[in-house]
């Protein structure tokens, strides 16, 4: 794991790319963009791109800093071998909650 | 569509090679049919109202469930719920009340996870385990109210 440092506008995940880490926010602010729209925030806490990195998928959209801000940087690997200990209520519960936020960012903003 | 069966749009969270337990293609089913509880509904009735506490979320093993918000609030909402989805699990990570009311919209049968069991586990996991589904439930909460919120 490292600490990484973003300036306004720094892109931390573009749209269309596969990941291998995902991201948890320390400070800051961060904006998930598509088709120039903004679709959601991430603050203090939140985990940025782990749908994206844990599915082996496509990120559906750009990620960028709003400001200066830290963020964690967590190899995939390491959440994965935490899931692969933890009950099988704990590893169907982060299934359902990974197609729940596919099914939810594939659908259009009316 | 039933989890575990059906066309598949998501890869499996962990390759087969990774997995060191026997996992059953549909986890949720084996962990509620372990509980052995079942709740039948008939159509409209209200499964669980806005507000009350979330103690259980539910997996639905027949029948088809609606979940709304009053005044429709949400973008995506009325939403339903078909066989092999669960409901309240959102809320029950979010450690809140049920934000939705849920209700059914035929003759349904739901299985029984209680709170107790889900959130003790999950913080039995460990911080990152832990922030990275409440993480993932604020997501989907805003993304079901419209994002960027």
């Amino acid at each position: 794991m490292r600490l990484l440092t973003l300036s306004h506008g720094d892109v931390l995940i573009r749209e269309a790319r596969k990941l291998t880490h995902f991201y948890i926010v320390k400070s800051g602010s961060l904006v998930a963009i598509r088709a120039e729209r903004g679709l959601l925030v991430f603050q203090r806490g939140d985990a940025v791109g782990i749908e994206t990195a844990l599915e082996n998928r496509p990120a559906p959209f750009t990620v960028v800093a709003n400001g200066a801000s830290e963020v964690l940087e967590i190899p995939t690997a390491k959440f994965d071998e935490l899931q692969s200990q933890s009950p099988a209520e704990l590893r169907a519960m982060a299934r359902h909650f990974l197609q729940l936020s596919e099914q939810l960012l594939s659908k259009p903003k009316p | 569509m039933r989890a575990g069966s059906g066309p598949n749009r998501f890869p499996p969270l962990f390759p087969p090679q990774r997995r060191a337990c026997s996992v059953s293609q549909d986890p949720f089913r084996e962990i509620f049919e372990t509980a052995s509880v079942r709740r039948q509904l008939h159509d409209g009735e209200v499964l669980y109202t806005r507000g009350e506490p979330s103690a259980l979320c539910f997996l639905v093993e027949s029948g088809q469930l609606e979940s709304s918000l009053p005044n429709q609030q949400a973008r995506r909402y009325p939403r339903l719920i078909g066989v092999g989805e669960i409901v309240g699990a959102v809320d029950m990570v979010l450690d809140r009340p049920y934000s939705r009311q849920v209700e059914a919209r035929d003759a349904s049968v739901v299985l029984l996870l209680p709170r107790d069991v889900l959130l003790g586990q999950l913080h039995k996991a460990g911080p990152l385990m832990l922030g990275v589904m409440q993480s993932l439930a604020r997501n989907i909460d805003k993304l079901a109210r419209g994002g960027c919120t």
